[in-house]
């Protein structure tokens, strides 16, 4: 048997567990438009997540006026549950605006996306590196 | 007035200094612990400030002793463009055969650390995401 390393307890697949040659989990159930919880954000009001080509991608809609601004479609990575789970419950992605990187952190609880965005400033406008913490329904 | 780039509203400020503004780690600053005894994921954190960076020391959840993950710089993030005040931070992991995100938040005296996890070794194992909470240690 293949001696899996790991760095926790997590790592590691339970005792008899399938593992697999797949290379991404499912993502069916994070496809789909994401609308903000809050209508009056002045963050992340959209959200489309859909797959092409068995990649995940995500186009992210900021709050602008008087159109909201609109980031363009990146490849997004999921994630699954846990080492033997085939279906995507998050996933991250990351925009280079060239004034700023954003990294997009996101998960999927009781049929709600939780984003948690870290946006780092690469220009000398002099405004903070900033979190923000967003909820998304479908 | 130079108008300073922004993908929505909330990156918009009027009123700052030029240059880059410095972030203040101390709200993270410290020794973490796991609420659950039991976990078998990220165990412990150590954050700390050197040379005005931030770094991250994790443990994840082994046995008979944690697995030390060793130390990595981290980056930390303020709640809004005009406070410098930290309240989350990223690090990123590079294990050779697994690459780990840490993306952190404060969370009233709580600190919850999200670990996206992707396996680099062709194992087979799915890439994951995993939620833990910490406390902090009494100093």
């Amino acid at each position: 048997m293949q001696h899996l390393r790991f760095t926790r307890a997590d790592d590691q697949p339970a005792d008899g567990a399938q593992l697999t040659t797949e290379a991404n989990p499912d993502s069916s159930q994070l496809v789909g438009t994401w609308w903000s919880t809050d209508k009056g954000t002045r963050g992340i009001r959209k959200l489309v997540l859909s797959e092409e080509n068995g990649l995940l991608l995500v186009r992210a809609f900021g709050a602008c006026l008087p159109e909201l601004c609109d980031w363009g479609k990146i490849v997004a990575v999921p994630y699954a549950a846990n080492v033997t789970s085939r279906e995507a419950m998050a996933f991250t992605a990351r925009y280079d605006f060239g004034f700023m990187e954003t990294t997009l952190a996101v998960y999927m609880k009781g049929g709600i996306l939780v984003l948690d965005s870290f946006n780092a400033f690469k220009d000398s406008s002099g405004r903070c590196d900033y979190f923000t913490r967003e909820f998304y329904h479908s | 007035m130079k108008i300073a780039g922004y993908s929505r509203a909330m990156d918009q400020y009027v009123g700052l200094g030029a240059g880059r503004s410095a972030i203040d780690f101390s709200p993270l600053l410290g020794t973490w612990i796991n609420f659950d005894k039991a976990t078998r994921g990220t165990a412990r954190v150590i954050l700390s400030r050197q040379d005005n960076a931030l770094r991250i020391h994790a443990f994840g959840a082994c046995s008979p002793e944690l697995c030390d993950w060793g130390t990595v710089p981290a980056s930390g993030f303020a709640d809004s463009v005009s406070n410098n005040l930290a309240v989350g931070f990223c690090a990123v992991y590079n294990f050779g055969f697994l690459e780990t995100m840490l993306a952190g938040y404060l969370n009233k005296r709580l600190l919850v650390v999200d670990s996206y996890n992707q396996f680099r070794d062709g194992s087979g194992r799915s890439q994951y995401f995993l939620r833990d909470h910490f406390y902090q240690e009494a100093s």
